[in-house]
């Protein structure tokens, strides 16, 4: 609806058609003294408050004058339009709050400020490595089957490179870790980065134990039965039975993984987007 | 000097504007997957990875056949760990409590079980055998009271003996309970046992809860090969794997707690050390907004070491 209204706004560009579907605008904008409920609106029910499009109407007769403005100011219909669907469409704000804070250098960059040169930089690519090769042996894993590595001298070997990479992620980021924290990598506006950094952390060890507990042997069985203790004390047992086996394979191979890719794939965009926080004392604190 | 200061006035926050260095992102990608690819296979095949066998009902009957039947018959009286759990399982324990706090209760029944019954009644009811037809129905139709005194009767006397697989009973005093542990036992002898508590749901088993929890309360099978293989809590536990694999040593910490008091001997340290964990997590989210904490790396300065190139560069 609202997107029709743009539309017809913005094909015409002469200043009389637009002053003549005023009245259609009103209806659209709803009118202020209608009602002082903010739920009364319609906006709200989609999540936009009302306040949201008062910049475009103003009160009273401000809004005429701020159309003719607009009429007569020299960008093209098409350019104005964009504008004002960037500003108040779904997909507008969508696009101006991700792909427009971007430049294409930010995202796949071939140059790097000249104090990135230390080995601690290496950490976290390798992180994202070893969560390669976790996802790359955990998918032939679960295309073969949970019983399978037991049977199988391939799925054996499968299974030990899908515990190494574990083994190894863990350790890249861990480091990577304490590396962030002795740098103050949460400098300029950086906190958002340090916490998905955390996040990340914490979601690949909700997912490293729902791993060790579908093993199928000895130490899932003994894993599984001591934790469970934890998990019911909180309460959280109730929902997450880790003596249930087929739970945790699920949680294991889509949910958890999904978590972690997501939250990870956050924490890279925002290194991107902030760029790698400067020595202490070039960018102070 | 000149330029020193004007780097210390950068704002951290925008865009760097200094000197820039080449750099190939799709180029260091590729190169630490080949790296890290690599490094995970070799140790794969040069240390591979430990795969114990689980546990059964079967090779607990037939490897620690005093320990099945001594189990057997507390579950019917009610005093294993199972038996008096309380929440998500029953409602015959209290649960973990942090002050007046019971998260557990709040949480409530959501995987109902009744030791005695989900472990050996019911399994037995899938027997054919009419000595053990006829003691089903003699314990179901007894009140609470009597299955309680046959079986603690029974429970006593074989722990006390501590090798006996069954007893005689010439007074009548343990009713039908030495009738259904050695069913039980026959039972687990055969595998059937097995199948029995994870297909009572669906035949299609996914949820090992029954025969975990069973396992669970052994006294002495499953906590000595746990110990066997350094998996004991004062071992420090679920960090360990098997063998001499590394195992989830990131839960260092969690396992830590409950090596030292007051958690190590409280009654509620699974609750203490889970919200202590939380808390600590919380901290590590939240540590560049928390006081005295944010300075450190400025009062230790690695970062001089981390960047010395850049700072030897400047100088």
């Amino acid at each position: 609806m609202r997107s029709t209204f743009i539309k017809r706004k913005y094909a015409r560009s002469d200043e009389k058609v637009i002053g003549e579907e005023y009245p259609k605008y009103e209806k659209f904008l709803g009118n202020k003294s209608e009602s002082s409920c903010p739920l009364h609106h319609p906006w709200t029910v989609f999540g936009l408050s009302r306040q949201s499009f008062d910049h475009y109407r103003d009160d009273g007769d401000i809004y005429p004058r701020t159309l003719y403005a607009i009429s007569q100011s020299r960008r093209s219909p098409g350019e104005r339009f964009e504008e004002m669907s960037q500003k108040i469409s779904w997909t507008g704000r969508v696009r101006s709050a991700t792909l427009e804070k971007f430049e294409p250098e930010d995202l796949l960059p071939d140059h790097q400020p000249a104090y990135v040169a230390s080995w601690i930089y290496v950490f976290g690519v390798a992180t994202l490595a070893a969560l390669v090769m976790l996802i790359a042996s955990g998918l032939y894993l679960t295309l073969e089957g949970p019983a399978w590595w037991h049977t199988s001298s391939v799925g054996h070997y499968v299974n030990s490179v899908h515990l190494w990479s574990v083994e190894l992620f863990f350790v890249f980021m861990v480091v990577h870790l304490w590396g962030k924290f002795w740098m103050a990598a949460w400098r300029g506006r950086r906190l958002a980065t340090w916490v998905t950094g955390c996040l990340a952390f914490f979601a690949s060890i909700i997912t490293g134990f729902t791993g060790y507990i579908i093993q199928t042997n000895f130490d899932s069985q003994w894993i599984s039965t001591q934790a469970k203790d934890g998990f019911n004390a909180m309460g959280i047992g109730a929902f997450f039975n880790t003596l249930n086996t087929g739970q945790a394979i699920l949680l294991h191979v889509s949910l958890l993984p999904l978590i972690l890719g997501g939250i990870v794939v956050w924490h890279v965009i925002l290194v991107r987007r902030k760029g790698v926080v400067p020595p202490i004392e070039v960018g102070g604190e | 000097m000149r330029m020193k200061r004007e780097l210390s006035k950068v704002d951290p926050a925008k865009k760097w504007s200094g000197p820039v260095r080449e750099y190939d992102l799709i180029k260091e990608l590729v190169v630490a997957v080949v790296v890290v690819g690599l490094l995970a296979l070799t140790l794969a095949a040069l240390f591979s990875s430990p795969d114990e066998k689980a546990l059964t009902m079967k090779s607990w009957s037939q490897e620690a056949p005093a320990d099945f039947v001594q189990t057997t018959a507390a579950e019917l009286a009610g005093t294993t760990t199972s038996a008096s759990y309380g929440p998500p399982y029953n409602n015959n324990g209290e649960g973990q409590n942090i002050g007046p706090i019971n998260l557990a209760k709040l949480a409530g029944v959501r995987i109902p079980i009744n030791p005695a019954n989900s472990f050996v009644i019911e399994p037995l009811k899938s027997q054919s055998d009419p000595t053990t037809s006829a003691a089903i129905s003699r314990w179901l139709g007894a009140p609470a009271k009597s299955q309680s005194d046959w079986a603690n009767s029974y429970s006593d006397a074989l722990m006390k003996d501590g090798k006996a697989l069954t007893l005689a009973d010439p007074s009548g005093k343990y009713g039908p309970v030495p009738t259904l542990v050695t069913a039980l036992f026959t039972m687990a002898k055969t595998g059937a046992l097995d199948g029995a508590l994870t297909t009572s749901d669906t035949t299609l088993p996914t949820n090992f809860t029954k025969p975990l929890l069973f396992l669970g309360d052994s006294g002495t099978y499953f906590p000595d090969k746990a110990s066997a293989q350094h998996l004991s809590g004062d071992q420090w536990g679920v960090m360990n794997e098997t063998g001499s694999w590394p195992g989830q040593s990131w839960l260092w910490l969690y396992s830590f707690w409950y090596q030292i008091e007051p958690f190590k001997s409280s009654g509620n340290a699974d609750i203490l050390v889970m919200s202590l964990m939380g808390i600590l997590s919380m901290g590590l989210l939240l540590l560049p907004i928390l006081p005295v904490l944010p300075r450190i790396p400025y009062w230790i300065p690695v970062h001089r070491l981390i960047w010395r190139n850049w700072y030897n560069k400047k100088n």
